[in-house]
């Protein structure tokens, strides 16, 4: 145990610098808070840590290893990632170095980034509105607990966090995905908009339109539109898409009141029961190994659905082996993903002169259609969106269907092979109580800390809605004249969408759930959790908005109530 | 149906994709792409760096060696591959090898030029039968092998990425009605 660090200075603590740590840190430092930041990764700089920006795809830069076999050593969840390669690498966390538990005919892909900035670096940076479909679905269908509040609660802060971080698409009016506060839209291209209106002719009720993406149209302060170089993943040092490192933590910095520790892992939280508050946060330094402690009076945990619920299970009592936080049970469970890996992908013919110009960060978007209106009928509740772009063929693959080889083989490749488009489904997956994370009995990490052990499963409802997927899939590239039409419905992993959530839910009841309808754990007055880990169901679109909307305004409450002392 | 570009399409917002062939080889510097010695044989080398000259000649832009191909042939055979790869390349190599002697009766470099597309063909037909859409990322025995390692090497060198096909590293907007007659090549970026 450390020594007790004198905080006078320090009003508030964030643990976790990613999408929801840096909103926090914002928000609260904004307000005149003084607010510590405390970030388990390594320190990374905007710009200057960003390895392989600009440079040109000959002279990629990587450190020199052997990169298949240091993978498949260190990095072998890491490395299943779209995000991971030798230019992102630093960002990732080493898997040999930070083991959790599974077993292998259950597995789950727990990415995780670990460096300052977080997965807020390496995101894809869709961003969605939920709306009251989502929202009140719990309740209708009697499925997990009621959301403690509704699209009306959070739309303010909608707006507020897009105006921010810049959200450029199109607003369509559709009730089951609200409008937001949109810069310009990126542009469908030919074969695209071609797709959306055979789509929309064979089926009214279904649109499509482009991608909703936190990057930039149109310039912000301090950052510049984006210039379509294409690798966003590597870092983007014109901050032409929101990360913590390009907009919120600029932000805190400038209020003076702004602190920010890497590599100091929170192990857990000391709980006061007669204040019913968090004393003190417990810190390893993950280069030194020296304990220290800190206390505060708020405590924000933004460490990442599967980080802030591995330190709240970790924050036991003297005499017991129960966290604080879990007076309901729900500490854990109902974890949920996002079902992906299912859709469909074909040639569309003609527009052989079409050719588009610049690397699009984003691609389109089929808002859910399924049980929008009452229950379809269909075999499973909830529904799905649809994401995907269409491109042409190019050289790797063109040469591999072009047999021979020489000259004219050469002279067959200057043109880019046909168009294609895919799609595939994100689909909402329920909250079960048996989708969960736990702190292993032995196995602990390097630091002493127990290590997670997750189980996750797929209900009958995901298997129903992914074969609907591919279906519909199928059917809308038929209508818009596909050929070569190739379904897929890849195994599903838990945590592979990279969109975990749950485990500390949000609810009314303290007996039900671990936190309230502002994100205040039940059991600790000056304790919000704001990221996915608060969720008490999935939807089917994205979630970081959300996460970010929830985090303002649960700083909102906090500091108000913090000023009416009541906290 | 290609899988690996179709799903590269999809990875824009899907992710997810890690191609086990040797496109992620490509990542490695130039500088770093340092071959191990005494893997190939002075006359294995020079078979595989001639057939990468075979499948992509010089034309009105250099050749897959003049594109430094040849150094990424070494580095891929002795560093990247695993063993099982190394063998199957090695296996077709050789039996090339052995076929020159019986069918032509000479070294495969001795050849004339003719010749040796004859025994790249016939090694061709050994492999990817009449479905095109059969070839795979570390399927195949040597042909495949070859092709694939010269192709990725090509494309993605300097004069792949910018006298074969055009890169402009800052494309500045995107344009999704663009006319493939403005650029008349490939983009590289």
């Amino acid at each position: 145990m450390g020594k007790l660090e004198t905080t006078q200075q320090v009003d508030a603590i964030v643990v976790g610098s990613g999408i929801t740590g840096g909103w926090a840190a914002k928000e609260l430092s904004e307000k005149g808070l003084k607010v510590l930041m405390l970030e388990r990764g390594k320190p990374l700089e905007h710009g200057s840590g960003y390895v392989g920006e600009h440079e040109p795809p000959w002279e990629r830069n990587n450190k020199g290893m052997r990169p298949r076999e240091l993978y498949a050593e260190q990095y072998n969840i890491q490395s299943t990632s779209y995000a991971f390669d030798e230019t992102t690498r630093h960002f990732w966390n080493n898997d040999l170095e930070n083991p959790y538990d599974f077993k292998e005919e259950d597995p789950f892909h727990w990415l995780r980034a670990d460096v300052v900035g977080g997965r807020s670096l390496m995101w894809a940076r869709q961003s969605y509105r939920w709306s009251d479909l989502d929202f009140e679905a719990n309740k209708k269908e009697g499925i997990g607990i009621d959301w403690p509040i509704r699209y009306k609660d959070l739309a303010p802060w909608y707006s507020y966090v897009e105006k921010f971080i810049g959200v450029s698409g199109q607003a369509m009016g559709l009730d089951q995905l609200p409008d937001g506060e949109f810069q310009k839209p990126m542009d469908m291209n030919v074969v695209e908009r071609h797709v959306a209106a055979a789509i929309t002719g064979k089926f009214p009720d279904r649109v499509m339109t482009i991608g909703r993406t936190a990057t930039l149209t149109e310039p912000l302060p301090g950052r510049a539109a984006c210039h379509y170089c294409g690798p966003c993943h590597r870092g983007c040092s014109t901050g032409s898409y929101f990360s913590s490192l390009s907009s919120t933590l600029p932000a805190a910095r400038a209020t003076g009141n702004f602190e920010l520790r890497a590599n100091a892992l929170v192990e857990s939280l000391e709980y006061d029961p007669d204040t019913k508050r968090v004393s003190a946060v417990r810190v390893i330094d993950t280069v030194t190994g020296e304990a220290t402690r800190y206390s505060a009076k708020l405590i924000f945990l933004c460490a990442s659905t599967v980080g802030s619920t591995q330190i709240l299970l970790n924050s036991t009592q003297a005499d017991s082996d129960i966290s604080f936080a879990n007076e309901s049970g729900a500490l854990g469970r109902y974890m949920m993903d996002h079902t992906y890996r299912a859709g469909a992908r074909g040639i569309i013919p003609g527009f052989e002169e079409y050719y588009p110009y610049g690397n699009r960060p984003n691609g389109i978007y089929i808002p859910r259609f399924r049980n929008v209106n009452g229950d379809d009928g269909l075999g499973f509740t909830r529904g799905y969106g649809y994401q995907g772009s269409a491109g042409r063929l190019s050289w790797d693959t063109m040469s591999k269907v072009t047999p021979g080889f020489g000259a004219d083989f050469k002279e067959g490749l200057r043109k880019p092979g046909p168009w294609y488009m895919s799609l595939g489904g994100f689909g909402e997956i329920l909250p079960y109580a048996h989708n969960s994370m736990a702190l292993h009995k032995s196995k602990k990490d390097r630091f002493g800390i127990p290590q997670v052990t997750f189980h996750f499963e797929f209900g009958e409802n995901e298997k129903r809605h992914r074969e609907d997927v591919v279906k519909q899939a199928v059917a809308m590239l038929e209508a818009a004249g596909a050929t070569r039409i190739d379904p897929f419905n890849t195994e599903m992993v838990g945590g592979a969408a990279i969109h975990e959530m749950g485990t500390a839910r949000m609810g009314h009841d303290p007996k039900q759930a671990v936190l309230n309808a502002h994100n205040q754990a039940h059991a600790a007055s000056n304790l919000f959790v704001t990221d996915g880990a608060a969720m008490a169901s999935s939807s089917c679109v994205n979630p970081s908005l959300t996460y970010m909307a929830l985090t303002a305004r649960a700083v909102d409450y906090a500091v108000t109530q913090l000023q009416a002392g009541a906290i | 149906m290609q899988r690996r570009e179709l799903l590269k399409g999809l990875a824009v917002v899907l992710g997810g994709v890690v191609s086990q062939s040797c496109s992620k080889a490509v990542e490695v510097p130039l500088a770093q792409r340092i071959a191990v010695p005494g893997v190939l044989s002075e006359e294995q080398r020079a078979v595989a760096h001639r057939c990468a000259d075979l499948i992509i000649p010089a034309t009105d832009t250099p050749s897959a060696l003049q594109a430094g191909v040849g150094e990424f042939l070494d580095y891929v055979i002795s560093v990247w591959y695993r063993a099982d790869e190394r063998e199957v390349f090695f296996a077709g190599l050789n039996e090339m090898l052995m076929d020159s002697q019986s069918t032509y009766g000479g070294d495969f470099l001795s050849l004339p030029e003719s010749s040796q597309i004859s025994m790249l063909k016939a090694s061709e037909g050994r492999e990817s039968g009449n479905d095109p859409f059969a070839f795979g990322d570390s399927e195949g025995g040597y042909f495949n092998k070859i092709k694939e390692l010269t192709v990725t090497g090509y494309y993605t060198s300097e004069v792949g990425a910018t006298i074969e096909r055009k890169y402009v590293p800052m494309p500045g907007s995107y344009d999704g009605d663009y006319k493939f007659s403005e650029v008349g090549r490939l983009w590289a970026s």
